[in-house]
């Protein structure tokens, strides 16, 4: 088993062991964070997509949010099933 | 026989009896605790976070599939800086070396290829060997260890990554959606698994903060979490997503489920293959099982993984085609008995499961409305049309043994009565061998018509409990468990 020695390669790679890149405007001591400054979209550029903390704060609650139509979900389920429960014995005398 | 001996027989076969309630009671909790992942989940500790990604790709003969992965994974909403991708090759026959090397090209430092020698020593040992170069040097902060096939959604990987923020959580994992372009009635069958297995279990694991497994196709774990095992994943077991899983939160790191990151899979389309994959994993889990014999029902030596709740949760899964054979050797053991008894069993248990039937399908189907449009029928279809009939009977015993007869003219005999009740006392048994059949047929012409057939008549749950039980009997034998691939062609909804 070993890593051959093609393009690509880990050896090869110009970031590799080669300085952390960051998002600008990352806080110090919080590597990897997203910047706290909030753009209007979430933009895909030609380096890729860049990140928009307020709109991707605004997406958690969102789906934080949606969490709460498990329990009507539930609820329905629920229902549905006493329903058809009902009605068959009604139908099944 | 005295009335002593028959009552304590008696007494015996209902609380075997009572054992098939425990799946159906410990399915309930589980869907109840779905509902409380509205109140209780992971959303409040979570912020945008992105950690640079070391994604591993294991490639054996992806030829066909991973030249798009790559292209897809490249196109993530993701910084791109902060996505390496490590693909290694496991000495590919076909043209991975090839396609991973253009894209290298194409995506300069950001595909790395590995390679591979000698290869089929299986996934495990092929991640490892990538996360190996990831951990190298200090770049990655994260790892996403992930099938060559299977595609990201664009949010997928941020939605991921999100969760670790919060450093008490080591891996997060992700929905996969059963994602063939072409769908057949068995991708079908698995979209509404898939719901059921990931959407609703998986919640419901968030709750009790014991999570049984990662999707091996979609696990990303911090790099502190991946040191902490070791640097590397499981090559012992047939089942190194569950054993990482597990030591993940037996480390102290929490496992959590996100399940608006959305990862499509194309899943196996003829029963063979699926028995195969299946096999894979139902042996894996036996030896998880006796892995951690240690600590099943002993909260003491870990507070989530160890309790009640998730050992009842886990042995029902593993236990249930037991359960199918010995509850309707009870049944027939009561109707020998006592008639009566046997059928006021007959029907508790199994209008208990018809209640329960009934509120997954509605409740689980509202999980994921793509999966509902595409496998409503077989959600109603994964008992087994002849289950839903027995669970008929249980409702409205005159239905089928009187009025529907009489709608004809008809009447069952004295005999036939007997042949009828029977055959749904046994039936739960009887299906298991009938899916056997299902799949030993389906190469032949008749089979390739008639499978398909005898799949929606015995039902995908029960075929699972006949892969389960052919599992039990291998690792009884102690045959080898050799790491068999999955056929994939690429066939995945772009």
């Amino acid at each position: 088993m070993s890593d051959t020695d093609r393009p690509g390669h880990l050896a090869d790679a110009p970031e590799a062991g080669g300085p952390v890149p960051r998002v600008p405007g990352t806080a110090d001591g919080a590597a990897g964070h997203a910047p706290d400054v909030g753009r209007h979209a979430l933009a895909a550029t030609e380096q890729g997509w860049s990140p928009d903390a307020a709109a991707l704060r605004e997406e958690i609650e969102h789906d934080r949010r949606s969490e709460w139509r498990l329990p009507a979900q539930a609820v329905v389920a629920a229902v549905v099933t006493a329903a058809i429960t009902v009605v068959g014995q009604m139908l099944g005398r | 026989m005295s009335d002593r001996l028959r009552d304590t027989l008696a007494f015996n076969l209902l609380l075997i009896v009572g054992l098939g309630l425990v799946p159906v009671l410990s399915t309930l909790i589980q869907l109840i605790l779905v509902a409380v992942h509205g109140a209780r989940n992971h959303y409040r500790a979570a912020e945008p976070y992105f950690p640079r990604v070391a994604v591993i790709i294991p490639a054996w003969n992806e030829g066909a599939v991973v030249g798009a992965s790559i292209d897809r994974l490249m196109a993530l909403e993701y910084p791109r800086e902060r996505l390496r991708l490590f693909v290694v090759d496991d000495a590919s026959t076909d043209g991975t070396a090839d396609v991973v090397r253009d894209k290298a090209l194409a995506y300069p430092g950001s595909v790395v290829y590995l390679h591979r020698e000698v290869g089929g020593e299986g996934k495990a040992h092929t991640l490892n060997h990538g996360i190996r170069a990831a951990l190298a040097d200090d770049w990655m902060q994260a790892v996403l260890i992930m099938d060559a096939d299977v595609i990201y959604l664009p949010d997928s990987l941020r939605k991921m990554t999100r969760h670790l923020a919060d450093p008490a959580v080591g891996a997060v994992t992700a929905y996969i959606r059963e994602g063939s372009r072409h769908k057949t009635y068995l991708t079908r069958f698995i979209g509404f698994e898939y719901v059921l297995g990931q959407l609703a279990a998986r919640r419901a694991q968030n709750i009790v903060s014991a999570m049984a497994c990662l999707a091996g196709g979609a696990q990303l774990h911090s790099r502190e979490n991946i040191e902490a095992l070791g640097g590397q994943i499981e090559t012992a077991t047939l089942a190194e997503d569950t054993i990482t899983t597990f030591e993940t939160q037996l480390q102290g790191r929490r496992a959590v489920f996100e399940p608006y990151a959305v990862v499509l899979a194309e899943e196996p389309v003829t029963v063979a293959a699926l028995w195969r994959q299946r096999l894979r994993w139902a042996r894996g889990n036996l030896q998880v099982t006796r892995r951690y014999r240690w600590l099943w029902f002993r909260r003491g030596r870990d507070r989530y993984l160890g309790g009640v709740g998730f050992a009842v949760q886990w042995f029902s899964i593993l236990v249930l085609p037991l359960v199918m054979v010995v509850v309707p050797l009870a049944f027939l053991g009561l109707f020998v008995l006592d008639d009566d008894l046997a059928r006021l069993a007959f029907r508790t248990l199994w209008i208990a499961a018809a209640c329960l039937y009934l509120f997954a399908v509605v409740f689980v189907l509202q999980l994921d409305p793509v999966i509902a449009r595409t496998s409503w029928r077989e959600a109603l279809m994964f008992p087994g049309v002849i289950s839903v009939l027995v669970m008929i009977t249980a409702f409205f015993p005159n239905l089928l043994e009187k009025r529907i007869p009489s709608l004809f003219g008809l009447e069952l005999t004295a005999g036939g009565r007997v042949v009828w009740t029977l055959f749904v006392y046994l039936w739960v048994s009887v299906s298991m061998i009938v899916g056997v059949v299902a799949k030993e047929i389906e190469p032949t012409r008749v089979g390739r018509y008639l499978t398909p057939v005898l799949v929606y008549l015995v039902g995908y749950g029960p075929l699972q409990c006949a892969v389960a039980v052919d599992a039990f009997y291998r690792q009884m034998r102690h045959e080898d468990a050799t790491w068999a691939k999955t056929e994939k062609t690429g066939r995945v909804l772009g």
